[in-house]
């Protein structure tokens, strides 16, 4: 049981809390030293960064066919979490319209969502290293044992059982932040 | 299609009705204006989409000739000279640059001049009124010879800018000073100020009239402390007319009365000599100086012979009141009781009384204080006979061993 807090569930309920302290400090920042207006330019960086990171997802659909799963996964997990941090220094700590708030909370949610998702493809990469063995002996080079481990790991159930639960997630988001996006700039635009 | 891009477009439609219905609560960044109220919910009343706020939408309620109407007319009414065209000088500028929304029911207008179109920015008074007073007729320049953008103030006036003749009449803006040091000088004012500051200013005695000139009080105030409430109101007999001070005071100036009244101005020494002298300093000292000191001792006693030694030796208790001559060579007590058996029923210890030098022969014969007995120049020339006779008794006896 306390192993599990020492290497799982504990760096990732600190990473939470460092997100959310990095927002408050960049907010605050922001507000110190007149700088506000950086908000809008650091959400649409921040937005970039997430879209950026979907390479993974794309990767792993097959709609594109060169780069490398293991390098897009982490790149994944670093831009989005990145961006995520940023787009929350672009809420600000004004409360009016319902949208954005909305939208944010959606992306606290995936972000979280997708810390769980990391945590359990970590724990599946390690029951399966016992497959290793096995594909050693079918005389398979060290890249490709590599390769093969990766996908297992991404294929087994818990895995499945998460991602019917974080692609639902991000559906709502996409949706949300693309209603944001769009209202946004068919007002903002032309100011 | 799969689940995901189902619930995605499902969202995509909650969340546009949402949008449709209750515009306001799902976008809107903050409170609008007071008198907005009523279009909050009416986004394209004042956003056109992909084209911000253009100018039309507010026209559509705000007629540019009722822009500003309504405080013309209070103003008109108050006095003011409050000119309506204001709005008309700004060109194309968008109305949102000045008139921000969504950022409070009361929030203020901002304006900077450098948003006007450059033409604009030249004519002050298409917006602004010239100020009635004397001081802006005589001024044509424009108004941002002196002014900034920024504010009326400070202004940053240069008197160049005048032509001679009115830059000479300076009462014709600047209003006149009404105390009585100025009163006394109608001249120019460019006689003692420049036309940079009032002050410093280069006031010269000379310019005044001679009657003026000597009656100092009329602008400053007669010294009320120290030794001036006692000498003569004449400030020249002892300032000049530059500076007070380097004062030159002489004693001759005060009448006699005062003249002799040193403690009026002097503070009166602190020290053990000066204890038993009276207030009256010129007894030894001039009016030149407390030095050299004036006081002679031979009033007292002679200071001949081997008596020139220091205070201490005969003033033994530090006070000038005070002596003794015994405690050196001959002069001890029991000796001068036996050479004073005969006569003396007095005080022994004032010797001083009787003799006042060293000098064997020289006695003067004074009324001893406590008026026991005065003795005479013949008791003087009694006692000096006897003392030589004393003295040759004693020689010869020393001549016979």
């Amino acid at each position: 049981m306390f192993s599990l807090w020492r290497n799982h569930l504990g760096p990732t309920l600190a990473l939470i809390f460092l997100i959310a302290l990095s927002s408050y400090a960049g907010q605050e920042a922001l507000s110190r030293f007149s700088l506000l207006w950086l908000q809008r330019p650091l959400g649409i960086l921040g937005t970039l960064l997430i879209f950026i990171s979907f390479l993974y997802s794309a990767r792993k659909r097959r709609w594109i066919k060169r780069g490398n799963p293991k390098s897009l996964l982490s790149a994944h997990e670093t831009l989005a979490t990145v961006g995520a941090l940023l787009i929350f220094v672009h809420c600000g700590r004004e409360f009016h319209s319902l949208l954005p708030w909305l939208a944010a909370l959606a992306l606290f949610i995936n972000v979280i969502s997708g810390l769980v998702g990391k945590l359990l493809l970590k724990n599946s990469r390690q029951a399966l290293k016992s497959n290793k063995l096995s594909y050693q002996k079918e005389g398979l080079s060290q890249e490709e044992i590599e390769l093969k481990l990766f996908w297992d790991a991404v294929a087994i159930q818990a895995m499945e059982r998460w991602r019917a639960f974080h692609l639902p997630l991000f559906s709502i988001l996409l949706a949300l932040a693309l209603s944001h996006i769009g209202t946004a700039v068919l007002f903002w635009f032309g100011q | 299609m799969s689940k995901g891009w189902l619930l995605f477009f499902f969202s995509s439609l909650v969340c546009g009705m949402a949008v449709y219905h209750y515009p306001s609560l799902m976008l809107s960044p903050g409170t609008v204006l007071a008198g907005h109220e009523k279009i909050e919910d009416n986004c394209s009343a004042c956003h056109s989409p992909l084209h911000g706020t253009p100018n039309e939408k507010c026209a559509n309620c705000h007629k540019s000739t009722d822009i500003g109407m309504i405080r013309y007319l209070r103003s008109k009414s108050e006095g003011s000279t409050f000119r309506l065209p204001f709005h008309d000088s700004l060109g194309a500028l968008k109305c949102g640059r000045c008139h921000g929304e969504h950022k409070g029911k009361h929030l203020q207008p901002e304006f900077d001049h450098s948003w006007l179109e450059s033409g604009a920015s030249r004519f002050c008074e298409h917006c602004h009124s010239h100020p009635p007073d004397m001081s802006h007729e005589k001024i044509n320049n424009g108004c941002s010879s002196c002014h900034s953008w920024a504010a009326w103030k400070p202004v940053n006036f240069d008197h160049s800018q005048l032509t001679l003749a009115s830059s000479s009449t300076c009462v014709d803006c600047h209003s006149a000073p009404r105390d009585q040091r100025h009163s006394l000088y109608p001249s120019s004012c460019k006689d003692c100020h420049d036309l940079k500051h009032w002050k410093p200013a280069r006031f010269a005695h000379d310019a005044l009239e001679p009657l003026i000139h000597v009656d100092c009080q009329k602008c400053h105030r007669a010294p009320q402390k120290d030794f001036h409430r006692f000498v003569p109101q004449l400030c020249a007999n002892c300032h000049g007319d530059r500076s007070w001070k380097g004062a030159e005071f002489l004693h001759e100036r005060l009448n006699e009365n005062q003249r002799v009244r040193c403690r009026d101005c002097h503070l009166p020494p602190n020290n053990n000599m000066h204890k038993s002298f009276d207030s009256n300093c010129f007894r030894c000292h001039g009016v030149e100086g407390w030095r050299p000191s004036t006081f002679d001792h031979s009033a007292y006693f002679r200071l001949d012979r081997r008596h020139n030694v220091e205070c201490g030796i005969c003033h033994t208790n530090k006070t000038t009141d005070r002596y003794t001559c015994f405690g050196c060579h001959q002069h001890s007590p029991e000796r001068i009781e036996r050479i004073h058996r005969e006569h003396s029923r007095g005080n022994l210890d004032r010797c001083a009384d009787c003799h006042r030098s060293a000098h064997d022969g020289e006695h003067e014969s004074e009324e001893h204080e406590g008026g026991e007995h005065r003795r005479g120049s013949r008791d003087s020339e009694r006692w000096q006979r006897r003392e030589h006779r004393r003295e040759r008794e004693h020689r010869g006896s020393w001549e016979e061993d």
